[in-house]
């Protein structure tokens, strides 16, 4: 069996986000700290439709979970919809720069954060307040940088839905 | 066709949530799941390490002789402040066998451990810390720092634990008033602790300093819990509710200790 060169690179840049995910950074850090995870997701989604879909959300969702600590589960319902979402609307996304996606991933990012928050606050009871956000205009200003980079990875035809 | 996925895949995810919050599958697979992660902590901690023995290596010699110096110093006081304590333990325990009550004796086995992760977020306050059932660790085990109470071991895998922190939501502890003796029940918020169900004429003041109680039968008696900051008293409810700010600095150590508080012969053996 040969595994085809593409899904390593998925393989690849997932493991590097989860890295970067579980990097142990300085306190103050930890709220400003990018959603890799879901980035580098949601790049393969809308760069490469056909060959990343909700197997993906699952495998970056169980990884986000895992490293957060939370109920398994929670971020794959997310990213679920985060893929159906960057899926339904491909066409708008995938032909747009990196810049210019930069605010649809921003509202994708926001619709994680607020369900997450929602969570929060009606499973543990405890409002993050707004530090909780802090993590979307660094995700936002990453995007752009992300995507010029990761562009660079030849990673074949992208695929229909 | 994209609909029809989107369910599925919902569906399955919160299939998947309800069995975890039943059942803690993923609490009880963390041994085989800590391998998986494993590569991944210990790959995002180098450069930590790298930057750590650079700056050690370029220190020098002399800031470091005058570091030992100052350890050197510090052992001398610890020693003698450990000898004043023994013999306070001493005439403790003879002053108690006189007066017929218990003697309490107190666990001296306690190992320093390294925190390789700090959690925080909306959900769990944890931190992982690089001792695991090979040191002999044990789910409910106390964590302590040399201010006070960082938390209890939530979970334990062969090389490393996660530590529940006393500001996680589901973590509470009996704490005792230094001032007082007034016992209550601190729950974490998130944030600090909360003392929930204070009588409204309980004589409690903000700047009140609380300890654990030992009655827990986690922690042991007399370590700093933390200090009470505010006291609020909501018009129409019986009980007063005061805000604890944690008196140990639950996210910015380096290395916390374990202490080996449970006395059966079989968690002693464990531990050796």
């Amino acid at each position: 069996m040969r595994i085809e060169r593409w899904r390593l690179y998925q393989a690849l840049s997932l493991i590097a986000a989860a890295t970067l995910s579980a990097w142990p950074f300085p306190e103050w850090f930890a709220p400003w700290q990018p959603h890799w995870i879901a980035m580098v997701m949601i790049f393969w989604v809308i760069t490469q439709t056909g060959k990343a879909g909700f197997g993906m959300a699952w495998v970056a969702g169980l990884a986000s979970d895992l490293i957060v600590g939370n109920w398994v589960g929670i971020h794959i319902v997310s990213y679920s919809i985060i893929v159906y979402l960057c899926a339904r609307f491909y066409r708008t996304l995938h032909f747009s720069g990196s810049l210019e996606t930069s605010l649809p991933v921003g509202l994708l990012l926001a619709l994680h954060l607020g369900y997450l928050h929602l969570l929060s606050i009606f499973l543990s009871n405890v409002d993050p307040g707004l530090i909780f956000w802090a993590s979307l205009p660094t995700s936002m200003v990453v995007w752009p940088i992300l995507y010029f980079l990761m562009k660079k990875i030849p990673a074949g035809e992208p695929g229909l839905p | 066709m994209l609909w029809r996925k989107l369910t599925g895949s919902l569906i399955l995810a919160i299939a998947l949530i309800s069995v975890d919050y039943r059942y803690a599958v993923v609490d009880r697979a963390t041994p085989l799941l800590d391998l998986i992660i494993q590569p991944i902590m210990v790959v995002a901690s180098l450069p930590q390490q790298l930057i750590d023995s650079v700056y050690t290596h370029y220190q020098g010699v002399e800031a470091l002789a005058e570091e030992n110096r100052k350890l050197r110093q510090q052992l001398l006081e610890n020693v003698f402040s450990s000898r004043t304590l023994e013999a306070l333990e001493d005439e403790n325990r003879r002053l108690r066998t006189l007066a017929q009550l218990d003697v309490q004796e107190h666990s001296k086995q306690a190992l320093v451990a390294v925190v390789t992760k700090s959690n925080t977020n909306a959900f769990r306050q944890t931190i992982t810390i690089n001792r695991g059932t090979r040191d002999g660790t044990y789910v409910g085990q106390p964590v302590l720092d040399e201010r006070g109470v960082v938390g209890q071991i939530s979970n334990t895998s062969l090389f490393q634990s996660t530590v529940l922190l006393v500001t996680d939501v589901s973590h509470a502890l009996m704490v005792r008033n230094a001032r007082t003796d007034d016992r209550y029940l601190a729950h974490g918020n998130g944030q600090g602790l909360t003392l929930k169900f204070v009588p409204r004429h309980n004589d409690l003041k903000s700047g009140d300093i609380l300890l654990t109680s030992g009655l827990d039968e986690t922690y042991p008696e007399q370590h700093l819990v933390g200090k009470v900051t505010q006291i609020a008293a909501q018009p129409g409810r019986d009980f007063l509710e005061a805000d604890v700010q944690a008196g140990a600095q639950l996210h910015r150590n380096r290395e916390v200790l374990l202490v080996w508080n449970r006395e059966t012969p079989e968690e002693v053996a464990d531990a050796d």
